[in-house]
């Protein structure tokens, strides 16, 4: 048993969540968001994508375990969905993610190359 | 995710600024006037998660209702916050805690038609100030933020902030009721409805400068108000009607007033197939239903002039002795001196630029126009037209002097170089 890397890539999405959008704002983004979607899903590289609630839990273990609520709906670490991309490098990931309007509007993407398990 | 591209077109228009309104003056509703900042706290949360979450999968099956839902959570775990919450557990708290808790797909059209009607008469109390009405209307009725509202008032983001705070604190010591005034009050409090309407939507129709795009956002939403009060049962007069005629007759014109290079034009150098002829349409049929009833306003003339322009196939086949006409009267319901100058206009169309120079000099109160640009401008067109051009080229560098805007120095400046001057 050894993994692999595959040819799919995450994008962690966190933001842009800025407080002082205007509903006109958030909606052009929206549009732009569906766009470059639309373009990926054209060009074979759209694989999945998901959004989460802000709301949540934090489990941790240790001494003892805790349950506590996370501050997810008032943070902007708060990861806000993902996507996963049939892109074959990393370098064509990030260029990818240079271009998404996320980033563009000032919010940050986390890319990490999607790893699995393979059984021999 | 192949749904993406009809979900994009569920949101077209202006869904988010517009459904945010809704949802306000829902929340309003329920949870009274006093409590405007949380309603609209909790509906730009609401639209922010819509955002997060609609940017993945798309647009939910019923969009207003995931909004309406979304906020109303929101709502009560703000008030579960407040101490008072649990506190008051009285007739009204049970009854807002049974609306919040329900299931918000049971809102209808006329429930929303309802509450944003109570949130006009609120939002357009006479106690608060001109300024302050506007403000809140573009906030709360239009959706619009305080960025927005300050390009479009050409004011920083900060005094329209202020502006809406206090307003919005003004109406909590006033204890404003959210509700349509009752029959005595009506009337009156109408005439102020429409009267900051008109303001608003001339405040967007006034010559370029700024933004374009924002201010016509400005005349749209004026219109698009004044027709939800054309609408409902409560509302529905000859005025409202008449009011929207003048709006829509005015705003069909909008994209024809400057060229490419944003120069103004006047009238007869319009290209009078860019008028949005469907808008025109509207209008007309709008001033129809105004003609119902006997009175006569100030809004079914300023249409009715409008109309005239609007239905002549060329600048040369103008009406304008039933534009002088509509002026005569108009003149003797307002007695503006603003209103007088734009007769003087029409004068010289019927009659000639020299009795249009008379009646100039016969207003009265003449004094407050000698600081109105466009009131030597006129001056300067009608001695031009008499081949006075010395008398035409000081009106017009008056005019120059006067004029705050680019584009109306620009389009004075033109005037001038047609008389053989050269630019100041």
């Amino acid at each position: 048993m050894k993994t692999e890397p595959t040819n799919q890539y995450m994008f962690l999405v966190r933001g842009p969540c800025k407080q002082g959008y205007s509903p006109e704002q958030m909606q052009a983004h929206m549009i732009e968001v569906y766009a470059w979607i639309d373009s990926l899903t054209k060009q074979g590289i759209f694989s999945a994508a998901q959004p989460l609630t802000p709301e949540g839990k934090v489990v941790s273990g240790g001494n003892g375990i805790s349950v506590t609520d996370g501050v997810f709906a008032e943070s902007k670490e708060a990861v806000g969905g993902f996507f996963i991309l049939n892109v074959q490098t990393m370098d064509e990931a990030v260029k990818i993610a240079c271009d998404s309007p996320m980033v563009k509007r000032g919010g940050q993407l986390e890319v990490r190359h999607i790893a699995e398990l393979k059984r021999e | 995710m192949s749904q993406q591209s009809a979900s994009a077109h569920e949101v077209a228009g202006h869904f988010f600024r517009h459904e945010g309104a809704k949802v306000v003056a829902a929340l309003t509703a329920h949870l009274g006037a006093h409590r405007l900042q949380l309603a609209e706290d909790v509906v730009q949360e609401a639209l922010l998660r819509a955002l997060q979450t609609w940017s993945y999968h798309g647009v939910p099956d019923n969009p207003a209702a995931w909004l309406t839902q979304v906020a109303k959570n929101l709502a009560i775990n703000a008030l579960q916050r407040e101490q008072r919450w649990n506190e008051k557990q009285d007739g009204i708290a049970t009854e807002r805690e049974r609306w919040l808790s329900t299931p918000a797909d049971d809102v209808t059209h006329e429930t929303f038609a309802d509450d944003t009607l109570r949130m006009m008469f609120v939002c357009f109390h006479p106690e608060l100030a001109a300024e302050a009405q506007t403000a809140l209307a573009l906030r709360t009725l239009c959706g619009f933020s305080p960025a927005e509202i300050a390009t479009a008032f050409l004011t920083s983001e900060a005094a329209i902030a202020k502006r809406l705070v206090r307003a919005r604190q003004r109406i909590r010591e006033l204890a404003l009721p959210f509700a349509v005034p009752e029959p005595t009050e009506l009337s009156s409090r109408l005439s102020g409805v429409l009267h900051t309407l008109y303001l608003l939507f001339n405040e967007g129709y006034k010559a370029s400068s700024g933004d374009r795009l924002v201010r016509e956002d400005l005349c749209h939403e004026a219109i698009r108000l004044v027709a939800l009060l054309t609408e409902h049962p409560a509302t529905r007069e000859p005025r409202a009607f008449a009011l929207l005629a003048l709006m829509l007759l005015n705003a069909a014109r909008l994209s024809a007033r400057t060229d490419d290079a944003g120069n103004l034009l006047r009238l007869h150098e319009q290209d009078r197939t860019d008028w949005d002829h469907a808008m025109i349409q509207r209008g007309i049929a709008s001033l129809h239903l105004a003609a119902q009833g006997f009175t006569l306003s100030v809004y079914h003339i300023e249409a009715s002039i409008a109309a005239t322009h609007c239905t002549a196939p060329d600048a040369s086949a103008t009406n304008w002795p039933r534009i002088l006409l509509l002026y005569d009267q108009l003149l003797a319901l307002t007695g503006s001196p603003v209103t007088a100058m734009n007769r003087a206009v029409a004068v010289a169309r019927v009659h000639g630029a020299q009795l249009g120079l008379d009646a100039l000099d016969g207003i009265k109160q003449r004094t407050s126009l000698e600081s109105y640009h466009l009131y030597h401008a006129i001056r300067g067109a009608f001695a031009a037209e008499l081949g006075q051009v010395a008398a035409a080229l000081t009106s017009f560098r008056q005019a120059e002097n006067l004029a705050t805007l680019p584009a109306e120095r620009d389009f004075i400046a033109r005037r001038i170089e047609e008389c053989g001057g050269t630019k100041a």
